[in-house]
């Protein structure tokens, strides 16, 4: 069991493995694993959305359970993420992009939900790229908005020196949270990729480390241990209950992460055009 | 103060079985040329730095998300006509907080597998 890699069925390969112990898999041509998903998940998308969105362009209301679900997401991310960060005036340029990122995170979330696939947002580039798109856009954006030299007057900080000792201490504390200001704003970048890859990741993880007691749990019962006879049937009922509550999780955390990466990246937009400072 | 004793009484009994225990029996040569080696876990007692580090990670966690559980649920009991907005800004500040931990807690897990 020391030589068990935890990681292995999350991360990607280039074959499809059903089951290992009958030595059962597809081997897959061109691309790996994780990038047939996404190709799959940008497919479903298209398929999905681009009716839905002709349907409503056309000015019909949305008839129909399934094509009510999919605009009641497209407006969730409009009215709740979009034109509260942003602001009403610029909120209609980045829809698009909002949308996007929305659909795209969130189907790849799902697809590890599904048996034998993975989610490809649990490797780090691939939230690497979203966090990379979010990134050049929000700090494009506060260029264009701003002009180069207001928005890195943006991050200085406005100190009020009213008596002596601020006066002196205030250029030292500006210098300080400048570099702060410059620095965070690298880190919101890394945090968005990582946290989504993080949150996916250690979720399959633990679902597959549940499910290995059950394998830890017979090897041990059939090398003779008794205590492990007696055990085994509880152990692979409460893992196998446990996995199932877990999944149910998994899929909230799914949808969540999606949310919350558009949420922040709608955040940081707006921080980026309107600086509050 | 009796209780931290025997709390750290227990813990310090628990790293020493966990040692004794994984000792792992040498490979016995048969005569015929076999080599038995039974598989056995193998915790290292000395992944101690990433098990520390997770179980502190979670302390942080559940001290944020208890906080922001309470500020929750005082504002609702207060006034119920904004339970939505605040359940929307609940369950994101919930998942912003728990991002962090999981970004630690992965991280010890790839350290304690790497080291």
């Amino acid at each position: 069991m020391a030589n068990i890699n935890p990681f292995e069925h999350v991360s990607d390969s280039d074959h499809i493995m059903l089951f290992e112990t009958l030595g059962v898999s597809f081997d897959l041509p061109f691309l790996t694993k994780f990038m047939w998903l996404e190709l799959l998940a940008a497919g479903v998308i298209l398929a999905i959305f681009i009716p839905v969105a002709r349907r409503v362009g056309n000015g019909d209301a949305p008839k129909g359970r399934f094509t009510n679900a999919c605009e009641f997401l497209l407006t969730f991310v409009r009215d709740q993420i979009a034109r509260p960060s942003i602001g009403e005036h610029d909120y209609v340029r980045f829809l698009p992009l909002l949308w996007t990122l929305f659909l795209f995170i969130l189907v790849n979330n799902l697809l590890g939900v599904l048996p034998f696939l993975g989610s490809p947002t649990a490797e780090l580039y691939f939230s690497g790229a979203m966090a990379l798109i979010a990134f050049v856009v929000i700090h494009a954006q506060g260029i264009i908005a701003n002009g180069t030299r207001g928005y890195i007057k943006s991050f200085i900080p406005h100190i009020e020196a009213n008596d002596t000792l601020t006066k002196i201490l205030a250029p030292i504390i500006t210098v300080v949270i400048f570099l702060i200001e410059i620095l965070s704003a690298l880190i919101r970048g890394v945090v968005l990729a990582v946290r989504l890859a993080a949150n996916m990741l250690a979720g399959h993880t633990v679902l597959f480390v549940l499910l290995l007691f059950i394998r830890l749990i017979g090897v041990a019962a059939n090398d003779g241990s008794d205590a492990a006879h007696l055990l085994f049937w509880p152990v692979a009922g409460a893992s196998i209950v446990v996995v199932t509550l877990l999944s149910v999780l998994e899929l909230f955390v799914a949808c969540l992460q999606a949310f919350v990466f558009t949420f922040l990246t709608a955040t940081f937009i707006g921080l980026a055009m309107h600086p509050e400072h | 103060m009796k209780s931290l004793l025997r709390g750290l009484i227990v813990a310090l009994v628990v790293l020493v079985g966990a040692g004794v225990s994984s000792a792992q029996p040498k490979a016995v040569e048969g005569g015929v040329g076999v080599a038995v080696t039974p598989e056995v876990t193998t915790f290292k007692p000395a992944n101690f730095g990433p098990g520390v580090g997770m179980g502190l990670s979670i302390v942080g966690l559940g001290l944020g998300l208890g906080l922001v559980g309470f500020a929750a649920l005082g504002g609702i009991a207060r006034q119920p006509e904004q339970a939505d907005t605040i359940r929307g800004l609940t369950i994101l500040l919930a998942a912003l907080v728990e991002g962090a931990a999981i970004i630690s807690l992965v991280l010890c897990l790839v350290a304690g597998l790497l080291g």
